[in-house]
């Protein structure tokens, strides 16, 4: 039936995204600051193991009690923040540099180079993205540093054919060649056309790749590949605190919600932005 | 038809190739030197000769691209080498685990899709109704949780706290249970919406009004003609997704020391079990490829329109 | 002549008050074709939509009487509605193409329309709807129950939805821009099936289109719909020949019509 809804349901879906999204950035830019303060947030040295106070219960010294040697857990928490939080930012801008350079270096020359880059996006796409971390971490010995290479190395091939895809439909509507013309210099080209054209698809696909590096780089360490102990990190917290599941399961309770949390934020906003820019989704 | 078959099946060939030129490329750069590794995991001395003779002996002395060559004929005929642990050949290491994986998987795929599509059917029915807000709930949560921690979570309430199922291993099927439900909820959140949104989108449809004005039941018309064209979709979306699947198989078969195929694969990386590392991946990039030409030849199954016009739909 | 079908001041609106369409009333006499013409977005699939009360009430609010060889279908359940769609009042859509359900053969469908109505066995049906394309001159008719929708053409699929629309017998037809889909020739061949359904078995048709040559040759009697309203209605002759409503005069003006010249 063709008939228009009525104006009240349409501004109610407008404020609740608005809500949506106000709540996601407020909640993840408090843990940004909390992560990036957490030397100065965190009661205690998340390395330091004390025996003596090992599996306490929450008390005022120990806000989060402690794990299986003694350690803070709201401290190691605070780290683990940094660590999740800093390498997702990491790799996505790493992964969204080098897809810019090889989407744009594809779309921009064409011919055979283009053939070239865009069959190597081929095949590195024929993988599962996990697996090719995994095989690459595998391959290349197991540790933090290698995962996140691993994780960039993977994540670029997205960014990539979009850079590409916008370039070569600039190219088409001839935009580039008519502010040549007028005499733009590349940088305005860039500012005025390319931008607010790559902006909003690039905050969408930014924000879930986020998620899905935080996953990724969890799901690393919880399998013992990622950050290695005594690292504070939330996944490899639920690795040790696996263990101890009978006695003490907030050890694996806490890091593994804060995980869901900040995905489930990074995906609300995704998906809230995806709406507002009318952005379609890619999914992994 | 029969031309349309060929060519997707051909399709799959030179991204197969190109997987396996990445591959090789990657084993190339490896640090670590394969003949050393092979030595040290089957604790022999690595002498000077001895490693150069296991050198030749993995062709690492000759051109990279008759390494290449190699492989691909190699691994064409599913030689994937011998694991430098066990020294058995891979294919039959593999093959031991395989069964279990596959069991896994296919009891979670099932879970998945008899849970998914009365749920999105009924969430799409009734837009904003209880099961809509209770599928985007689990969708919600679903793509949001880590998977090892909804595996430790479940084994919490249920084994440790209720003592109901067991903490893990296999066996019995009250052992599949929780491990299935781990794996299938990723999956579950992901084709309820898209069976939600495909049948939407087909009861806006003109043959929907017309069946209602010709007095059919709403019954048949959601069950019979929604849900009939409405499902294909989901199972695209269902066939694009075994990636997930496979890669799911691997943190629940850790978590619940399930002796599957992804499990083996993690300790073959601990181990740096190349041959087995390489297996792995070559196969799980077989599977990714495949999956997506098997969902392509399973709709033609599914919508006679594509069969006899050999091409688009709708 | 009594009528079998009664619209007597049909209003609806949204649930937010915007109004669709405003007080309207019409009658459909057995055998009598009513032509309803308007531009696009006047109202007239919406009041065709209404009559089968096929509106969503959620969105919709529908008032006034429609009343159907003396009952008011606004009084009845849901469950004696459906009985009423198909088996007393029956519709055809502007696009034949779209009609039927891509996944089901046009027999299924036929013998799905035929069994929910009348209670009889599958080969029942099925000679029922072979006899019913036959009426419409489909050859090979067998062909045709196994064909899919995709298979048909457009003329086809419309002779299809008249053949189903009238093996049940309806006292009413409503045709909703039967011909807008359909080059010429189709259009003829539509046309004189509709003429042909109204001769031998004396239904009531309703005729919707914005061509007014089609209006013209098919009428009886002539609804001019304008936002939501029936600025004028009148015999089809003395429509064209004296239309009274300003709007009506446009209408004819812009088809290339002048008013007087109306072939008998």
């Amino acid at each position: 039936m063709n008939v228009p809804l009525g104006r009240p349901r349409l501004l109610d879906r407008l404020s609740n995204q608005r809500l949506i999204l106000i709540g996601c950035s407020v909640f993840l830019g408090l843990l940004f600051l909390a992560a990036l303060a957490a030397p100065w947030l965190a009661p205690h040295d998340p390395y330091l193991v004390n025996l003596a106070v090992k599996l306490q219960e929450p008390s005022w010294t120990y806000p989060l009690g402690t794990d299986h040697l003694g350690r803070c857990t709201l401290s190691r928490l605070l780290y683990g923040a940094r660590v999740s939080l800093g390498f997702a930012v990491l790799i996505f801008g790493s992964s969204l540099l080098i897809g810019l350079l090889i989407g744009t270096l594809a779309g921009y020359i064409g011919g055979w180079v283009d053939q070239l880059l865009m069959r190597f996006c081929d095949g590195v796409m024929a993988f599962p993205s996990l697996i090719l971390v995994l095989g690459l971490v595998g391959i290349f010995g197991p540790g933090l540093k290698q995962v996140i290479v691993a994780l960039m190395l993977v994540q670029w091939v997205y960014y990539a054919r979009m850079f590409r895809g916008l370039i070569m439909t600039l190219k088409e509507k001839n935009f580039i060649a008519a502010a040549r013309v007028n005499g733009s210099s590349h940088w305005k080209i860039f500012r005025t056309h390319l931008l607010p054209n790559i902006l909003p698809p690039l905050l969408v696909i930014g924000t879930l790749e986020m998620g899905w590096a935080i996953m990724d780089i969890s799901a690393m360490s919880f399998l013992g590949l990622g950050v290695q102990s005594p690292g504070a990190e939330w996944g490899a917290m639920i690795h040790e605190g696996k263990s101890y599941i009978r006695t003490n399961p907030e050890l694996m309770i806490y890091p593994g919600l804060l995980i869901m949390l900040v995905i489930a934020s990074f995906n609300l906003l995704g998906e809230s932005l995806s709406e507002r820019f009318g952005v379609t989704k890619q999914t992994k | 038809m029969g031309v349309y078959i060929l060519k997707r099946v051909g399709s799959v060939i030179p991204i197969l190739l190109l997987a396996i030129l990445l591959l090789t490329v990657m084993i190339h750069l490896s640090p670590v030197d394969p003949a050393e590794a092979y030595l040290s995991a089957a604790h022999i001395q690595p002498t000077e000769e001895v490693l150069a003779q296991k050198r030749a002996e993995f062709g690492l002395d000759q051109s990279f691209l008759t390494q290449y060559v190699t492989t691909v004929v190699r691994l064409a005929s599913f030689d994937f080498g011998t694991s430098y642990v066990s020294g058995k050949p891979v294919l039959d290491e593999v093959l031991l685990r395989l069964p279990a994986t596959v069991q896994l998987a296919l009891s979670s795929l099932l879970l998945a899709i008899f849970v998914s599509i009365p749920l999105g059917f009924l969430a799409g029915v009734r837009k904003n109704g209880f099961f809509d807000h209770l599928s985007r709930g689990i969708a919600f949560i679903g793509a949001s949780i880590p998977s090892f921690w909804l595996g430790y979570l479940l084994i919490f309430f249920f084994s440790v706290q209720l003592d109901l199922l067991p903490v893990g291993g296999i066996g019995s099927p009250s052992h599949v249970i929780l491990p299935a439900i781990t794996l299938a909820l990723p999956l579950i959140a992901l084709y309820t919406r898209l069976l939600r949104t495909s049948v939407i989108e087909t009861m806006r449809e003109p043959y929907v009004l017309f069946a209602r004005t010709r007095g059919i039941r709403e019954t048949i018309i959601l069950g019979k003609h929604v849900l009939r064209v409405a499902i294909p979709p989901m199972l695209t979306g269902l066939g694009m997704n075994l990636g997930k699947l496979l890669t799911g198989t691997i943190i629940v078969e850790t978590v619940f020391s399930w002796p599957g195929f992804g499990r083996y694969f993690i300790e073959a990386i601990f181990d740096r079990d190349m041959p087995i590392i390489q297996g792995y991946v070559f196969l799980a990039a077989l599977l990714f490829i495949g999956s997506s030409l098997l969902v392509d030849l399973l709709q033609l199954a599914i919508d006679p329109r594509i069969a006899r016009k050999g091409g688009n739909r709708r | 002549m009594k009528p079998v079908l009664s619209v007597e001041h049909l209003t609806i609106e949204t649930t937010n008050g915007q109004p669709l369409v405003r007080d309207i009333s019409f009658s459909l006499a057995a055998g009598q074709i009513v032509g309803l013409v308007g531009e696009s977005g006047c109202g007239k699939t919406v009041t065709s939509l209404a009559l089968l009360r096929l509106l969503d009430e959620k969105v919709i609010r529908q008032s006034g009487r429609i009343v159907l060889d003396a009952t008011d279908l606004m009084t009845l359940s849901d469950r004696t509605l459906r009985r009423v769609r198909g088996g007393q009042i029956a519709f055809i859509m502007q696009n034949p193409m779209s009609a039927f359900t891509p996944v089901y053969t046009i027999g299924h469908q036929l013998m799905e329309t035929i069994r929910t109505h009348d209670r009889c066995s599958k080969r029942e049906a099925k000679n029922r709807a072979v006899e019913a394309l036959r009426e419409v001159n489909l050859d090979q008719p067998d062909r045709i129950l196994k064909a899919y929708p995709f298979e048909l053409s457009g003329g086809m699929l419309q002779r299809v939805m008249i053949a189903l629309a009238v093996c049940l017998r309806p006292h009413v037809l409503i045709a909703d821009e039967p011909t807008t889909a359909l080059d010429v020739y189709n259009q003829k061949l539509v046309l004189y099936y509709l003429e042909k359904v109204r001769a031998t078995y004396d239904t009531a048709i309703l005729l919707i289109s914005h061509d007014l040559s089609v209006i013209a040759e098919m009428a009886d009697h002539v609804l001019v719909m304008r936002d939501g309203e029936i600025v004028e209605q009148a015999d089809v002759f003395d429509l064209f020949d004296q239309p009274s409503h300003p709007y009506t005069r446009q209408l004819l003006t812009q088809h290339g019509i002048q008013a007087g010249g109306m072939k008998a």
